[in-house]
């Protein structure tokens, strides 16, 4: 039988969709991030409209993903920030104390 | 169009990468989702996402960035 410690560690380290929506929403900002940095580099009129296509579809993306998560309260940017770090906080102490799993 | 310049062939090739390691980490991750909504989403996450790489392939091919004609 797995003690209270395995289980709340299993908890922490299971990759919830929480988890998956953070993740991705950061992936989609860099990914932004690289796509406008392109754009604005190239000199190429194609390339650059190529650019800036992929990056106006990613910013679509990226706010649909975002509303999504807002009204299933996986994000709460409009919470105390406090509370938010202590939310952070407190879910970086519980992985941070998490066993691997096999 | 005019030949691209090496630094213009570096990006697109960086970001050909970002796109196609992103696309195999999304199909990774769908199937660990439990969300009905967020299953759909990433869904059509990855659809558009394979929609901007064969856009980057085809701007590699019609316009002959490879020098060789259609690339394989």
């Amino acid at each position: 039988m797995s003690s209270i410690k395995e289980m709340l560690g299993k908890k922490a380290t299971n990759l919830s969709d929480k988890t998956i929506v953070n993740d991705t929403l950061a992936g989609m900002a860099s990914a932004s991030n690289a796509y406008l940095a392109a754009t604005l580099k190239t000199a190429t009129p194609e390339l650059k409209q190529l650019f800036s296509s992929n990056l106006t579809q990613m910013l679509g993306e990226h706010a649909a993903l975002s509303e999504m998560a807002i009204n299933k309260e996986w994000i709460t940017p409009y919470e105390n920030p406090e509370n938010q770090l202590l939310k952070t906080f407190n879910h970086s102490k519980e992985v941070l104390n998490s066993s691997i799993d096999n | 169009m005019r030949k691209l310049s090496e630094s213009e062939l570096l990006t697109l090739t960086g970001l050909l990468t970002m796109e196609t390691d992103a696309l195999a980490v999304a199909k990774a991750t769908h199937m660990l989702i439990k969300d009905s909504d967020l299953k759909k989403s990433a869904e059509a996450g990855i659809m558009t996402a394979e929609r901007r790489i064969q856009g980057m392939q085809q701007f590699i091919n019609e316009n002959q960035v490879l020098g060789t004609g259609e690339v394989q």
